[in-house]
């Protein structure tokens, strides 16, 4: 399996200690380049400056926030956003944890210790397909779908017509598959209100129980 | 007045919504900025608006956990500069009230006064009109205190422990009160912004309005930073505390402390220790993340691993421990690895007396460390000289238990009196330690006389003889006459003191008679017989302790004399 997710991180000593408290071994990731303090880090880091299209053989870019300049931050998140690139800035000075969209693709933010936790464990062993993997770690799940009955709260608040295209609802709503698989696995292309509350009340049993 | 409707990004520009409201959106964050500062930023421009209500989303973005709704109403709650900090909030969301609580702590402000949350599943938008109609607006206070007993907010995961806030909170304190804070901006705008920081100022308020004067220490000397957060700010706070003070050099371990690991730390400040020279040593405990685990004893601190070292190169070399760990095992261990000051970095207790505290100690250990470090290098090469020396079998013995145990400890026994003279001039918790430290260095004199000098005869019958144990050669009188010293045999029955039996082993050894040390043990002489035993203070003005805190000159003079004295005596048998 070749290397899609890159991690560089300036501070052996902290991967380190992270790695050893959340119990994560990342050398047994194939699928994991793990450039960690030394040589390769200046040199790797020197590539965003030198030869940017060294990042194109990776999918997912994960950088210490701190250790790159402003400038090289800003060329980093230029590039991954004309390359679709996933990209995770982790830092000790973050204090929240964000997604934010750049381009067609996604910027995590995310603490350093968050970072180094069991979420990573769970986003490497799942090849990195899931980003809020990454961010909240098993509740990535209750995270779509708390954000899923949001949106279709608001949508529902704000139903005038007696039906619509259930392709044309779920394309605005922009719900990850499984919630579509799930959720909206009715015969008719057609969705009415009724319907739509009734997925809504679904949705908050299923987040009831997630959250235990 | 305004009631304001905060909206998500769930929610695009034609979501209708009643015209009650004033819509607004908080932009999401540049890529590079904090949440909290893009929060604190949109909340500020927000101040000179009149504001009856706000009414918020749970979650402002794309992702239901980061609840960042919820965490603006708790900016709104704890940011002191807003004028509308205690207006009604009513925070909307799909979910039940019990289910948010669960999925985070920081719901806990749903719970608190003048805080509503409606379910949006249930109600619509124009309900909540209705509801804000129906309360009091005029409920613009309330008891804030139930607000914070209510809420917890948790410090940012990094914060490895309460200890790297409380630095961090120092460093701004601090900084404030010498008015040198425009020039830390990074930790500055962390703690105005920073939701945590916000929280722990409401709840420890310092009570700082007043600045410090500039003030100018008049020590010299070389003094080292040691701070793993040197880059932060401490180095800049550093710069300014020692600004008027032109007799100090600042340096400061400039190394990437987060990249390095805890061997190649200690090295490096090894190198600097060597190279720098440092009198007085600043000396963070935690330097690198090793430093955090919680099961790290005292003694594997990074910290008291370099004050160790620094104590085998010089134990002259004074640390004080700056560190914003109150755990009292590290300052145990601290104490017991020889530091000599300890300073708590918080930030909320009295920041006046931290930062006079901090000025005193950096005075003291200049001051000590003038004379210590000296004493302490010329220790060591006379104790190591000491060690090489090949001490010959006693060839009289006069007293078979006291010769026998003499010969058998006495390489040990200089050591040892030569070390706790050292330690106790060191140690200022013994009120009288210069003139018992003069007592132990007057008794080396006197063992090592007993050695090499064989007594026969006794005092009382006047039938008294010296020889040389090496030779059974009598030993001579030199005495100091009309500028010169002489040497001229002595009659039986005639005593010899202290310093005269130690001139003539000097010489026995030497062949020679040095004015300026011979003049050295005779003041160190003089001082044992005129003051250190009499402690009725009939000579208090001439005390190593009242000209330490009256006469330093003299007194920094006369220790190292007196040390000189018996070291180089001790030298002599090389």
């Amino acid at each position: 399996m070749s290397e899609k997710i890159l991690l560089v991180e300036d501070r052996p000593s902290r991967q380190q200690i992270y790695s050893k408290n959340s119990g994560i071994d990342l050398k047994r990731f194939n699928i994991l380049k793990n450039v960690c303090g030394g040589e390769e880090f200046h040199s790797v880091k020197g590539e965003i400056t030198k030869e940017i299209n060294y990042f194109d053989k990776f999918d997912i870019l994960m950088f210490h926030r701190s250790a790159l300049s402003t400038d090289e931050r800003t060329m980093i998140i230029n590039y991954a956003d004309s390359n679709s690139k996933t990209l995770v800035f982790f830092s000790g000075g973050i204090s929240a944890t964000n997604i934010q969209k750049v381009g067609k693709s996604q910027l995590l933010t995310i603490n350093s210790k968050d970072f180094y936790s069991e979420n990573l464990k769970l986003f490497l062993e799942n090849e990195g397909k899931e980003i809020s993997e990454l961010a909240f770690g098993t509740n990535w799940k209750l995270n779509q779908l708390t954000s899923a009955k949001e949106k279709l709260t608001l949508n529902i608040l704000n139903f005038v017509n007696e039906k619509v295209e259930l392709e044309m609802i779920l394309d605005e709503l922009s719900f990850p598959q499984w919630i579509k698989d799930e959720y909206f696995n009715i015969d008719s292309s057609e969705i009415d209100k009724e319907q739509l509350v009734s997925i809504n009340k679904n949705f908050e049993a299923k987040i009831k129980e997630l959250v235990g | 007045m305004k009631n304001i409707i905060l909206v998500s990004d769930m929610m695009d520009n034609e979501y209708p919504l009643p015209d009650f409201f004033d819509k607004e959106k908080i932009a999401t964050p540049n890529f590079d900025e904090e949440i909290d500062s893009a929060i604190t930023n949109y909340l500020t421009n927000l101040n000179n608006k009149e504001i009856s209500s706000i009414t918020l989303p749970v979650n402002l973005s794309q992702n239901f956990l980061e609840l960042s709704g919820i965490r603006v109403g708790h900016h709104i709650r704890l940011t002191k500069e807003l004028k509308y900090r205690k207006v009604p909030l009513i925070f909307y969301g799909s979910l039940e009230l019990e289910t948010l609580a669960k999925i985070s702590p920081l719901s806990s402000i749903l719970f608190t006064p003048n805080v509503y949350y409606v379910n949006i599943s249930r109600y619509s938008f124009e309900d909540i009109v209705k509801y804000i109609n129906a309360i009091s607006l005029s409920l613009n206070d309330f008891d804030f205190n139930k607000y914070l007993d209510f809420v917890r907010i948790e410090p940012p995961a990094n914060y490895q422990s309460h200890h790297s806030v409380d630095n961090e909170i120092a460093l701004i304190e601090w900084s404030k009160y010498l008015r040198c804070d425009n020039q830390i901006v990074e930790v500055k705008e962390n703690l105005k912004n920073g939701l945590y920081f916000k929280y722990h100022s409401v709840l420890n308020p310092v009570e700082s309005p007043e600045t410090g004067t500039q003030f100018e220490i008049t020590e010299k000397g070389n003094i080292l930073l040691i701070d793993d957060e040197w880059e932060k700010g401490w180095k800049d706070f550093y710069n300014y505390f020692f600004h008027y003070s032109g007799q100090i050099w600042l340096d400061t371990l400039s190394i990437d402390f987060k990249s390095l690991s805890q061997t190649e730390i200690i090295q490096e400040a090894k190198n600097k220790i060597e190279t720098f020279k440092p009198d007085v040593i600043l000396l963070d405990l935690r330097l690198c993340d090793i430093d955090f685990e919680d099961e790290l004893p005292s003694n594997k601190l990074t910290g008291i691993q370099i004050l160790d070292i620094v104590k085998n190169i010089n134990k002259g070399i004074q640390v004080i421990i700056t560190t914003a760990s109150n755990k009292v095992w590290n300052f145990e261990a601290a104490k017991k690895y020889g530091a000599n000051g300890y300073i708590i970095k918080s930030g909320i207790s009295n920041i006046k007396e931290d930062i006079k505290n901090l000025k005193t100690l950096i005075e003291e250990g200049l001051k000590r460390s003038s004379f210590l470090k000296i004493i302490n290098q010329k220790l060591k090469a006379a104790i190591q000289c000491w060690d090489n020396y090949k001490i010959h079998q006693r060839r009289n013995l006069t007293d078979q238990m006291h010769d026998t145990l003499w010969h058998a400890n006495l390489k040990l026994q200089i050591k040892d009196f030569l070390n706790n003279a050292f330690d106790t001039i060191n140690n200022d918790e013994i009120q009288e330690r210069f003139t018992i430290s003069i007592l132990l260095l007057y008794r080396v004199i006197e063992m090592l006389n007993e050695f090499f000098i064989v007594e026969e005869g006794t005092y009382f019958k006047k039938d008294i003889s010296y020889k040389f144990d090496i030779d059974d050669q009598p030993v001579p009188r030199i005495s100091f006459n009309t500028g010169n010293y002489n040497i001229e045999t002595l009659s039986k029955g005639k005593t010899l003191s202290t310093k005269e039996k130690a001139y003539a082993i000097y010489h026995k050894y030497k062949n020679v008679t040095p004015k300026d040390l011979f003049k050295m043990i005779n003041n160190l002489t003089e001082y044992r017989n005129k003051v250190a035993i009499h402690p009725d203070k009939r000579f208090k003005e001439e005390s190593l302790e009242y000209l330490f805190e009256n006469k330093f000159d003299d007194f920094k003079r006369i220790i190292v004399n007196h040390f000189n004295a018996v070291m180089n005596y001790v030298n002599s048998f090389n």
